[in-house]
């Protein structure tokens, strides 16, 4: 097993820039999610790791080797696509064992191989199948079974979940971790969903426009997001971001406000945004707080999302659903400065410092 | 324009054709082919003496043999050329629509056209042909005045009218999803394996399709050039094909219903070599395709 690093990779197909200085250290033995928004660049990024397309500038190194003029096959990586990418005409068995018959393994050590990666997924029972005759998630573990059944260095995972129904998403989500732990193997996984990110990942890295916008533990990038695209893009729903004015040695954000103290001083020089996230927001009782207007209750299960008003701002707070509130009450609430976030209203950057 | 009526309407112009211009004569043929008939006399029904006869006749023997030779070489040449193209031609890339269209346009001009052409490339004075070989030292050949030679010009202009085979087997690999490619190559799979196992399996079922059809087009599409190039010689019969044969006893030798038991007979060879095909096929496809 080795790690995988991508140092200052560029990548443009035409005018669309997919990569600009994307640089990345994927540890020995981690799984690291790759997180973004669809056009990120994220998949590139793992293709070019798998060698199915070059980057324009910059190196890729496996195990510590510049892979650049390194053909896919000699990489000793594996790729799960999106689509699975079974062949149609080729049974279980066959699928799993492609890659050892291309690279003549022999007959005793493929089927051995084959065997043991159909038992690590569980899917033993449907080696003589075609894939027409699987169902989504059978398809899912065949092709996982056929990336282990090599033994790569690494795991490429581009969005292999995303065809699943949501039940069967978070069953295979399980199971995948669990495989992770079993193997220690590097893993690297893309995927557009936080909550895959924030569950899977030994370290999640935001991705935006080509670059890395942070990398970090799923608690780090969720508690001390670098930046506010980070702190927007992680969590449901999305943190609120309101303008800050400081006015007698105060800051005022929305119908908040808080003392200025410590580091907050030097910078409430610049214009700034408070961040918090709806599930920080808490409702108050009597005189403390801040009074806001319910204006839209939307009830999701467990919670609910409240949408208010105050000072022309609009907020979401996120309460229990048994929390009895409807549309048009006045309600209270607090928030406590540890649970907010100060953004350069400019650079967007976090002025929380690093912990 | 709705429920049956709006689909009576719409078949309507085909079924008139296909009743006039296939099962009509088709039936008449049938009937022919039991009859003695000279366009002068009335028919006259002879029972299975032209099919006696047929047995009996050297040139229709010599006939059925050279249109089985051409099948035998032209059908697995076409097919794998049109796959050849297919393969080639599938990618986008600088100049690819006019490669396309030049292996798609000798398909589209008119036979006649077609075989002048080919009258003036093999012209053993001055026809491109023998100048071109004549390049390589001494291999110039008397195409339409010896044999095999002839034989051998009617199979390479049939080589060339392959575009609908062509489209066919490009569209068919454009089909196939480029991941099983990606895969392949990160499986550390060599171009033909990735052929052998990917490329020709997936398209198995598209040129056993392509390979049917040719054989049953094989035996009728050396009509024009063996008729115009070759003029079924050189003597004796040497491009004498099935349907040369029906051509001249029929409209030549005024031998409507002999003609039409002939083409009866290489109607039941051409079923019955393209069932042979199928039955190979059959058992074969696993073989071939894994």
């Amino acid at each position: 097993m080795s790690g995988l690093a991508f140092e200052g990779v560029h990548k443009r197909y035409g005018g669309v820039v997919a990569l600009a200085g994307f640089d990345l250290v994927v540890r020995e033995g981690e799984l690291l999610v790759l997180l973004g928004p669809s056009g990120c660049g994220k998949t590139t990024a793992l293709r070019i790791a798998a060698g199915l397309e070059s980057a324009d500038e910059g190196r890729v190194l496996i195990g510590g080797n510049d892979v650049g003029r390194v053909a896919p096959a000699k990489r000793n990586v594996s790729m799960v696509f999106q689509s699975y990418a079974l062949f149609p005409h080729l049974t279980v068995e066959e699928n799993i064992g492609f890659g050892l018959r291309a690279r003549r393994a022999g007959r005793m050590e493929t089927a051995r191989r084959v065997r043991e990666a159909a038992a690590l997924v569980r899917c033993e029972d449907v080696l003589d199948r075609k894939p027409f005759q699987l169902s989504g998630g059978q398809r899912q573990r065949v092709a996982l079974a056929r990336a282990l059944a090599r033994h790569p260095d690494a795991f490429l995972l581009d969005e292999p979940l995303s065809n699943l129904d949501a039940r069967l998403r978070v069953e295979t989500r399980v199971e995948l971790e669990s495989l992770h732990r079993r193997l220690g193997a590097t893993m690297v996984y893309v995927t557009h969903d936080q909550v895959e990110a924030l569950t899977m990942g030994d370290r999640v890295a935001v991705m935006r426009d080509g670059r890395v916008e942070q990398v970090g533990t799923p608690e780090d990038v969720y508690r001390r997001p670098a930046n506010r695209f980070v702190a927007g893009f992680i969590g449901s729903p999305a943190m609120n971001v309101l303008p800050v004015s400081v006015k007698a040695e105060r800051l005022h954000a929305g119908p908040f406000s808080f003392s200025l103290r410590g580091p907050d001083e030097a910078n409430a020089k610049r214009p700034l945004d408070l961040g918090v996230r709806p599930e920080h927001l808490a409702m108050a009782s009597g005189s403390s707080g801040a009074a806001v207007t319910v204006s839209l209750v939307e009830n999701a299960g467990p919670d609910a999302y409240l949408y208010v008003e105050a000072d022309e701002q609009r907020l979401v707070v996120r309460v229990d659903s048994s929390t009895r509130v409807k549309a048009g009450d006045e309600i209270r609430l607090a928030v406590r400065r540890a649970n907010t976030h100060l953004f350069d209203a400019e650079t967007g950057e976090s002025l929380e410092g690093t912990p | 324009m709705r429920g049956r009526g709006g689909l009576a309407l719409m078949l309507g112009p085909y079924a008139v054709g296909l009743l006039a211009l296939v099962v009509i004569p088709a039936a008449v043929t049938f009937v022919l082919a039991f009859t003695q008939y000279d366009l002068i006399r009335p028919a006259e029904l002879v029972g299975v003496a032209n099919f006696t006869e047929l047995m009996r006749d050297d040139v229709f023997w010599i006939a059925l043999r050279n249109s089985l030779v051409f099948a035998a070489v032209a059908v697995p040449l076409r097919v794998l050329g049109a796959l050849g193209l297919g393969l080639l031609l599938h990618n986008r890339f600088r100049g690819v629509g006019a490669y396309r269209t030049s292996a798609y346009l000798p398909t589209v001009v008119p036979d006649m056209a077609y075989a002048l052409l080919w009258l003036w490339i093999l012209n053993p004075l001055y026809g491109p042909m023998n100048l071109f070989l004549g390049l390589f030292g001494d291999f110039e050949q008397r195409w339409l005045t010896s044999g095999s030679a002839a034989q051998a010009a009617v199979i390479i202009m049939s080589l060339f009218q392959i575009g609908e085979g062509f489209l066919v087997a490009m569209a068919t690999r454009q089909e196939i999803p480029g991941e099983l490619y990606e895969l392949a190559r990160v499986e550390g799979a060599k171009p033909w394996h990735v052929f052998r196992r990917v490329t020709l399996p997936m398209m198995a079922p598209t040129l056993v399709l392509l390979l049917f059809r040719d054989t049953i087009f094989s035996f009728q599409a050396n009509f024009v050039p063996a008729l115009v190039v070759t003029g079924g010689g050189p003597p004796p019969y040497a491009t004498t094909y099935l349907p040369l044969f029906v051509y001249r006893n029929a409209f030549e030798y005024l031998r409507y219903g002999y003609a039409a038991a002939a083409t009866l007979t290489m109607f039941l060879v051409t079923a019955v070599i393209v069932y042979v095909q199928y039955r190979l096929v059959k058992r074969w496809r696993h073989a071939l395709i894994v």
